[in-house]
């Protein structure tokens, strides 16, 4: 897990700068937060998750490294409940019920639009940082309009779902490459 | 206590905690507070399961569960965070920020311009410099507006921190209103239910007599009634002699008329207090006639609005005592303005003590 600056001893040497570094930490991850989130909630399926799975999963999925405080996994589940973006339902499971989280139609369109737009903005500001990020461009295309993530092989697609640009020649010249 | 008691106590300070600290738009509904704090205990739970399982004692594992959590502020805080921000001010409550502004100003506004023409008229009249009147009053106007906007928007910058819609301040209203109604139903159903079959005043239970919220109770009129007396008497009487020689006589007349007021609105309010005890009807009629009453003596009021000169301001001075000055110039939009709101606050008390004595009824008067 990496710390955050908030859980640095006043003692050491960036504390003096602790306000910026704590507003400017918490402003990365507000966003990546509800990505992520988003991500485990897509993966687990038609199953849905319910919130301590989730966190589990980011802890596993990331070695730790990621780490949203539990408490502040429900605000952010609750506002993508009111925007629409999952859908929340009570299940017993193991003895227990549980709030179940689910990706609506919508929150899929959504998420492969963010995830799209994130993949493509690292990959472009790799050189900045030193670091080398390699798009699954055999899997996946990114509209280049507007950067939507969508899956090569699925032939039913032929506009990009976010801004409707036709997207079947670039899918049939990337396959043939 | 035993461990298990201990444990639940550690969850529910930590669920209260969390609760107290909750914006009250999302407090007010039961559905969804319900559900967050629920959300949060499922959580601390399998938590708990799991740390027990690892080896942990139960009451470490609340503990830790508990500490891992978070601080209660900072996820109260995360339910706040909501809106579009535009200026401090989100963008979901700029339009109804806008409106406030432009309804409070245009309420406001009249009222100190025909107080400005007052005193300008008034100024013409008695020679003097009616330009002076007018930079004063414009200045009076553009300083209550400033604080009005300064008011206004601390307030919106506050709501806009906590996270509300101008949908959430429209179920708090609605909320209240429902408040009251079902709290009236829920009298209303207790009273029925112990109502005898033949409803008289012979079987009213006069002990349980319960006056309603927002009316007073007999021993507060019969008190603040013995006060009114007291001031009234004072009023009419004028005993400091020596300050009566150095006010000026309009002065004088207007206190004496005020003690008047005071006297007879005092013994209507005792005797209000006194018969409403064993009498409902005297409750009910005698509250718009102690109202009406209360707006008679507003002229007396308009008369102290319209000569700020004749107010006299006091200090103690070593050397020579009490000295008595006039009030000053600059201080008349002060003036004004607090007895323009006193006389609204006593013409608006009585017109609405009078709409609520005539819905009074006695099925809202005993338990």
């Amino acid at each position: 897990m990496i710390k955050r600056v908030k859980e640095f001893s006043p003692t050491t040497l960036i504390a003096q700068e602790r306000s910026f570094l704590e507003k400017f930490e918490s402003e990365i991850l507000r966003g990546i937060s509800t990505l992520v989130i988003m991500s485990i909630i897509n993966d687990s399926g038609d199953d849905g998750i319910y919130g301590y799975k989730i966190l589990k999963e980011l802890e596993d999925k990331t070695n730790s490294i990621l780490v949203i405080e539990d408490g502040t996994l429900y605000p952010i589940l609750k506002k993508l409940n009111i925007d629409g973006i999952v859908i929340a339902e009570k299940k017993i499971s193991g003895g227990r019920k549980r709030t179940y989280y689910k990706l609506t139609l919508k929150g899929l369109k959504i998420f492969h639009h963010i995830q799209g737009f994130f993949s493509k903005l690292i990959e472009s500001i790799g050189p900045l940082l030193d670091i080398d990020v390699n798009l699954k461009h055999e899997k996946f295309i990114y509209c280049p309009n507007c950067a939507n993530k969508i899956d090569i092989n699925d032939d039913a697609v032929k506009y990009c779902e976010a801004c409707g640009l036709n997207i079947e020649d670039l899918k049939r010249r990337l396959k043939n490459e | 206590m035993n461990e298990k008691k201990v444990s639940e106590k550690l969850i529910n300070d930590f669920l209260m905690e969390v609760e107290s600290l909750l914006p009250s738009w999302l407090k007010i509904q039961d559905k969804e507070l319900n559900e967050i704090l629920d959300e949060l205990k499922e959580h601390i739970e399998d938590k708990v399961q799991a740390f027990s399982e690892e080896g942990m004692s139960y009451i470490d594992a609340v503990r830790q569960s508990i500490s891992e959590m978070g601080n209660p502020t900072e996820i109260a805080d995360e339910y706040k965070r909501r809106g579009t921000p535009k200026y401090y001010i989100t963008e979901e409550l700029w339009n109804l920020y806008l409106k406030s502004l432009k309804l409070i100003l245009f309420m406001i506004i009249p009222i100190m311009s025909i107080f400005i023409v007052i005193d300008i008229i008034k100024t013409i009249f008695t020679m003097g410099n009616w330009i002076e009147s007018l930079i004063s009053g414009a200045g009076n106007i553009f300083f209550v507006s400033m604080c009005i906007l300064i008011g206004t928007t601390i307030l919106f910058v506050y709501l806009s921190k906590e996270g509300y819609t101008p949908q959430d301040l429209k179920k708090i209203f609605e909320n209240r209103a429902k408040t009251k109604i079902e709290k009236k139903r829920s009298r209303r159903f207790h009273k029925n239910f112990n109502k005898p079959t033949n409803y008289s005043d012979k079987n009213i239970d006069h002990n349980k007599m319960m006056v309603p919220k927002g009316f007073e109770k007999p021993f507060n009129n019969i008190l603040g009634g013995s006060f009114f007396i007291v001031f009234g008497i004072i009023a009419i009487w004028q005993p400091i002699t020596f300050l009566n020689v150095s006010l000026v006589s309009l002065f004088l007349n207007i206190v004496f008329g005020i003690g008047i007021f005071l006297i007879i609105g005092g013994i209507i309010k005792i005797l209000h207090g006194i018969i409403s005890i064993w009498s409902f009807k005297a409750y009910k009629y005698l509250l718009p006639i102690r109202s009406v009453f209360a707006i008679l003596s507003i002229p007396l009021i308009i008369l102290l609005i319209l000569n700020p000169q004749i107010f006299p301001l006091f200090y103690w001075s070593d050397t020579t005592g009490f000295v008595i000055f006039y009030m000053p110039l600059e201080l008349y939009w002060f003036y004004q303005t607090l007895f323009v709101f006193i006389a609204i606050f006593i013409g608006t008390k009585s017109i609405m003590n009078i709409i609520k004595s005539a819905r009074l009824k006695k099925s809202d008067f005993y338990l």
